[in-house]
């Protein structure tokens, strides 16, 4: 299992944003639905270790992260794609991907190709030499997944990788994410149940920091079915749990 | 609610296992060389190198052309003051990065230790500082060394130079990464800057750590012809480096003890490598806080080199153009014709008589606001004469001009030293007072009579004390000022100086112990 957690919370303060949820995920894509303010993103965080849990158990890919040397290993296996993506205007694109690259430790002699490859991944070949500054919001969310898949990741966490993509890119973007998912766990954060639909083998539904809902898109579309709100049956599933849990 | 959710395990492909030793080096040389791309510190090198052209490289090349002289402004920390602020500046800017650019959360998930890849960012930020200044530092040295006629490199402030703005980038990253605004950088800059300017004209001996102000002080004398009459000092220039290379060890050392910068064990390391780095801070506080200054020669007992102390032996170079020989320095040997040229009239009018000095000779500068401090000294009478030479107080090294707080207008020390006619002028009068004063006196109105009738003869007329008017802050020149036309002592001075110079002779070997004794009235005088 890449990830093991049993009953894990996270506090700030008084507010509890995860509120003891347990999950074992090997490989494949994994969709992280939920409202504002459900937990993804603290989930999301303590599982790419931005961020300890308050209590409970924490693996990933077999190693405790609260320990240093499983943790930089964990690491070293890990992508991570924030919400807010930072970027340094200066670097080109395949400056700014090798950065990452050598600060993930991969070997050195490995780098130049690892780097052509998530850069040729997510389309921006034709850019790479461009300066980051002067890329578009979408092609930057693009270096953004390269830089995040560019170590060959054994676990790959997307918050909300697709706000910014244009259609025709986001279709690309799902191919991509099944296409990591073969071998590497995939969890992807969004509120794009559509993405969920067409990338995810499961999803969790989050609401007040619990899973409310865990289990295949069929399976939340299904829920949806006398349900009215929502134009896709994914979106009716997913208001129908949602009405549920708040009842 | 605790709810489970299980994938099926699909076991990931199994990778090759990371390989450390030789494939991280390379990749922390792969990660340097992108900083070294990518450093923003390669806006500032066009600044630091105009402004070091600019300010100490044009200045320098005018002051006199030994090592002394034309690495007194390095050695005050000029070259320092044209880099450090931007330095500082802009390590500031780097360390910020992360803060600024938001991309810390992005890389605290990364393998590399934060702090590995902090240092990696600083090092390549000051590798271009330290190769910047270092060639400015190599263009002045090679600059100097093509036309220099006496003294010896100094090195030490290179090493106090290099060592200080190290320092400056480590401490600027360091703040940038603690605060990282885009507003900390300005700041960084301009508190640098403030700093240095205090600390150069501060008071005290803790002020000497600066490497703005101090390397003036290290060395013997704190004059431009350091290295040509004795050593250069290194007790202070020794000191500086530990406090330095202390606050540096301690910035880079802060940035590693954060909770985001690796496990406990590279914390621990992180801290203990402050902890050094404030032990050597401290020591060098404490160090400098023995510090004897004498002269501007400090000496601090700790790090003293006795080899030091012992003058630097020369053979004089002497000139006979003048009645009695002149003799200077060889590293001012350029400086000898115009010197004893400009003073012949004066030494060729006392030559011989009872009293007068037998030789003319350079000792070494000391700490005055004149351009020459003269004596007369020993048995039989030898004149010293103390040259100032590259004193920016005095003697102003800027194309522009003098400062207002310059009375006395002259030239350059080179200029001045270079012309017998502005030796004639501004030099013979001084050496002329101190001459006819250690001769005759200046006590009564007898003896400032005959004083005045001697320099007059020597090429030095009354009128001119007149004239000048309090503008030599020298008590015995104020005395002769205060002799003006008309007035008895002026007429009996105008009188002695019109007999012939054997009348004057005669009547000197016949009088002299009687006008020193102060026996002799101006109703005494032919």
């Amino acid at each position: 299992m890449n990830i093991e957690m049993d009953d894990l919370t996270r506090r700030f303060g008084r507010t509890q944003a995860v509120a003891g949820v347990s999950l074992q995920a090997g490989a494949g894509v994994y969709g992280l639905l939920g409202p504002n303010g459900a937990g993804k993103t603290s989930l999301l965080r303590m599982l790419a270790t931005v961020i300890p849990p308050s209590s409970g158990t924490l693996r990933l890919l077999g190693r405790d992260p609260g320990a240093a040397a499983g943790r930089r290993e964990i690491r070293r296996k890990i992508g991570y794609l924030p919400q807010d993506l930072g970027y340094y205007p200066g670097f080109t694109v395949v400056e700014f991907v090798e950065y990452f690259a050598l600060l993930k430790e991969v070997p050195s002699s490995k780098v130049p190709a690892a780097v052509a490859a998530a850069v040729e991944r997510v389309e921006l070949g034709g850019k790479a030499k461009a300066k980051l500054r002067t890329l578009s919001g979408g092609m930057l969310r693009r270096v953004g997944i390269a830089q995040a898949i560019v170590n060959e990741p054994e676990l790959l966490l997307f918050d909300e990788p697709t706000a910014g993509l244009d259609p025709e890119q986001r279709v690309t973007f799902r191919a991509l994410l099944r296409d990591l998912g073969e071998t590497s766990t995939v969890v992807v954060s969004t509120h794009l149940v559509e993405d969920v639909g067409a990338a995810c083998s499961q999803v969790v539904l989050m609401y007040d920091g619990k899973f409310a809902y865990r289990g295949t898109p069929a399976e939340l579309a299904a829920r949806g079915d006398e349900h009215s709100v929502g134009d896709a049956p994914l979106e009716r599933g997913y208001s129908a749990v949602l009405s549920g849990v708040r009842s | 609610m605790t709810d489970v959710a299980t994938l099926a395990d699909r076991r990931p492909v199994p990778r090759e296992p990371h390989r450390h030793g030789s494939a991280l080096r390379l990749a922390s040389g792969r990660l340097l060389r992108l900083e070294l791309r990518r450093s923003p510190m390669l806006l500032m090198i066009p600044v630091g190198v105009f402004l070091f052209w600019f300010d100490t490289y044009r200045s320098s090349m005018m002051l006199d052309p030994t090592w002394g002289s034309q690495t007194l402004l390095l050695r005050q920390g000029s070259a320092l003051e044209d880099f450090a602020p931007f330095v500082a500046g802009f390590a500031a800017w780097t360390g910020a990065r992360d803060g600024r650019r938001r991309t810390a959360e992005q890389i605290g998930v990364t393998a590399l230790p934060r702090w590995a890849a902090r240092l990696s960012s600083w090092a390549a930020a000051t590798f271009w500082v330290v190769l910047a200044h270092g060639f400015c530092l190599a263009i002045l040295y090679m600059s100097i060394d093509s036309h220099v006629t006496g003294g010896s490199a100094p090195w030490w402030p290179v090493i106090v130079d290099l060592t200080g703005l190290i320092a400056m980038s480590a401490i600027g990253f360091a703040l940038g990464v603690m605060l990282p605004s885009r507003f900390t950088a300005p700041l960084v800059a301009i508190v640098v800057f403030m700093i240095l300017t205090v600390t150069r004209t501060a008071p005290g001996k803790y002020a000497m750590l600066s490497p703005a102000v101090s390397p003036m002080y290290s060395l013997s004398p704190a004059k431009a012809d350091a290295g040509v009459f004795y050593p250069y000092g290194s007790d202070l220039p020794k000191v500086q480096v530990f406090f330095w290379v202390g606050l540096a060890v301690l910035a880079l050392g802060t940035l590693g003890v954060s909770a985001v910068c690796g496990g406990r064990l590279a914390r621990l390391g992180a801290a203990v490598t402050a902890a050094a780095g404030v032990a050597l801070a401290a020591t060098a506080v404490g160090l400098v806080g023995t510090a004897t200054v004498v002269d501007g020669r400090v000496t601090i007992a700790a790090v003293h080199d006795s080899s030091q102390d012992v003058p630097i032996s020369y053979t004089p170079s002497c000139s006979g153009s003048a009645a009695i020989p002149v003799c200077v320095n060889p590293a001012y040997q350029d400086y000898l014709p115009s010197i004893a040229a400009g003073l012949a009239p004066l030494l060729d009018a006392v030559a011989g008589l009872p009293g007068a000095p037998v030789r003319a000779n350079q000792v070494p500068s000391v700490t005055d606001s004149l351009p020459v401090v003269a004596s007369v000294t020993g048995s039989p009478a030898t004149l010293d004469l103390s040259l100032s030479v590259g004193d920016q107080g005095l003697m102003w090294i800027s194309p522009s001009g003098p400062p207002s707080s310059v009375t006395m207008p002259c030239c350059s020390s080179r200029t001045l030293w270079s012309s017998s006619e502005l030796i004639g002028l501004e030099i013979k009068p001084l050496v002329g007072v101190a001459v006819v004063k250690s001769m005759v006196g200046l006590s009564d109105d007898a003896q400032q009579a005959v004083s005045l009738g001697l320099l007059e003869s020597g090429g030095v007329p009354a009128s001119e004390f007149v004239s000048r008017d309090g503008q030599f802050p020298d008590a015995n020149v104020q005395i002769l000022e205060k002799v003006l036309p008309g007035t008895p002592t002026y007429e009996a001075a105008q009188r002695f100086a019109a007999m012939s110079a054997q009348a004057r002779h005669a009547w000197l070997v016949a009088h002299l112990d009687l006008l020193r004794a102060g026996r002799l009235t101006l109703a005494d005088l032919p």
